[in-house]
């Protein structure tokens, strides 16, 4: 008997190390087939992501050293025939308010994540997308609350702006988003933030009705970018009013 | 011989042992795995900033076009500041309508949306019959979506800074006081938004099955006054070259 004991030690621990294997192999399986993923993976993304936002900085200045080149001659001009002079302020105007112009102002920023995973199965749909009338609402609640310019993921909020759900993504002017979601607004930061934290306002209702994480934070100066999409009427002509304003 | 099985144990146990403190050392930071939603928010993102700087590139083709038009322009005869001011005045024409500061007139759809009027069942909640302002709201976002061009309630232009406010009895939109009905006024593509506002999955089905009065009309004739109100921005400023992030 004596002569086995180690053989038997060696049996324990060898059923021991089967066990532990096939207990591994089985959740790596799982995670094959929808479940989670290594954050290793994340990180390829991060870079890649990086980098083509990298390359959107580098186009944005080179359309603002040419729209800078094209406002001097404007400018040149507009000094020599009044006319003009009233033509480039009125578009300057009409531009501001429809959005087509990057913009700068003090303002808050709404920070909106999804609940952390906890269960396996929940993940693979998110709470924010899901409830995208949400942002439509918390949108709306901003401009209530007094801000001139608003943005969700770099895409302005102008009035003809949507935000849709198709297919597994949120859509916003056309461009499919996803989160997390950062919400900027342009306006009094205390009044904007006062108003949105306001008790079973639309911030709580996000924090506990939908376990979302969600952050305000008043900012000194931000930069929201312009409406980058297309202004084409098809269908609406303008009409010539009789009393000039 | 027996000496040498309890090395072998011992190696053993020293393998194993290691093993489980490399696993217990990894699970302990909580973010090793992410959902796979994770991974497809990071694509939608990216393919997102591609959709932008290639939108981005079209508006510096566009500036470069202009710019050259202007570069090229002999200052000694008057033919070039005639090209400008026309230039500039369909550029204003352009803006001033998207700004929603030019009344405007196209076909479109009508939709008209008013409080339930059927008993209410045992112990139902009023509110189920009452059009709230995310009714609005959605119904807006839903034009939006299938390209409207403008759109009012109730007369009020809907633009960039319009927000729609539900405060008891009466809805505040743009600063202005409106009760029910609600009349939407949208010019775009009739036959589509209201055939996605009629679809069985479509807004207006369901505020219908709710019990809340909704009707779409295509019209050919819709006039959409331009907003009321002067916009004076006080805490947003035209990005300047220097001031990017």
């Amino acid at each position: 008997m004596k002569k086995y004991s180690g053989l038997i030690v060696l049996g324990i621990l060898a059923l021991f190390i089967g066990l532990i294997l096939s207990i591994q192999l089985r959740m790596t399986a799982g995670g094959d087939q929808g479940g989670l993923v290594p954050l290793a993976k994340v990180r390829g993304y991060e870079a890649q992501l990086k980098t083509v936002k990298d390359e959107k900085e580098i186009v944005v200045q080179q359309l603002m050293e040419l729209e800078e080149r094209m406002n001097s001659i404007e400018g040149d001009k507009a000094k020599e025939d009044d006319f003009i002079n009233g033509l480039v302020s009125d578009l300057e105007k009409y531009k501001m308010s429809s959005g087509v112009l990057d913009v700068q102002g003090p303002g808050v920023l709404v920070t909106i994540k999804d609940p952390v995973v906890t269960d396996e199965y929940e993940q693979d749909f998110s709470t924010i997308m899901y409830n995208y009338e949400l942002l439509l609402s918390l949108v709306n609640k901003l401009k209530e609350a007094g801000a001139e310019a608003v943005s969700i993921n770099e895409q302005r909020i102008v009035g003809t702006t949507e935000i849709s759900m198709a297919g597994s993504n949120v859509n916003i002017n056309g461009t499919p988003t996803a989160p997390p979601y950062y919400v900027k607004a342009i306006g009094n930061p205390d009044t904007i933030h006062d108003a949105i934290n306001i008790r079973s306002g639309i911030i709580d209702t996000m924090k506990l009705k939908y376990n979302l994480i969600v952050t305000t934070e008043k900012k000194q100066s931000m930069v929201i970018p312009r409406y980058t999409g297309t202004i084409n009427f098809k269908y609406a002509k303008p009409v010539a009013e009789e009393k000039s304003e | 011989m027996k000496k040498n099985m309890i090395w072998i144990t011992f190696v053993i146990c020293m393998i194993i042992g290691i093993g489980f403190a490399c696993q217990m050392k990894i699970s302990d930071g909580e973010r090793l795995y992410v959902s796979p939603k994770t991974i497809e928010d990071y694509e939608t993102t990216i393919c997102s900033e591609k959709e932008e700087i290639g939108k981005l590139q079209l508006m510096i083709e566009e500036t470069k076009t202009k710019l050259a038009a202007y570069e090229k322009a002999d200052p000694s005869d008057g033919k070039s500041d005639e090209d400008m001011k026309q230039n500039l005045e369909r550029d204003v024409e352009k803006y001033k309508m998207a700004s929603g500061q030019q009344k405007v007139k196209g076909a479109g759809v009508e939709v008209l949306i008013d409080d339930g009027t059927r008993e209410l069942f045992a112990g139902e909640d009023i509110n189920n019959l009452l059009v709230h302002d995310s009714d609005i709201l959605m119904i807006i976002n839903e034009l939006n979506r299938c390209g409207a061009e403008a759109v009012s309630v109730n007369g009020q232009r809907i633009t960039a800074n319009t927000a729609i406010y539900c405060s008891g009895y009466t809805v505040r939109i743009n600063g202005e006081v409106y009760a029910r009905p609600f009349r939407i006024k949208a010019i775009g593509d009739g036959k589509r938004m209201a055939a996605a506002l009629v679809d069985p999955d479509g807004y207006g089905t369901s505020l219908k099955n709710w019990g809340v009065q909704f009707e779409v009309r295509l019209k050919d004739d819709i006039t959409i006054d331009a907003v009321s109100r002067e916009y004076n921005y006080k805490y947003m400023n035209k990005l300047q070259k220097e001031g990017t992030n």
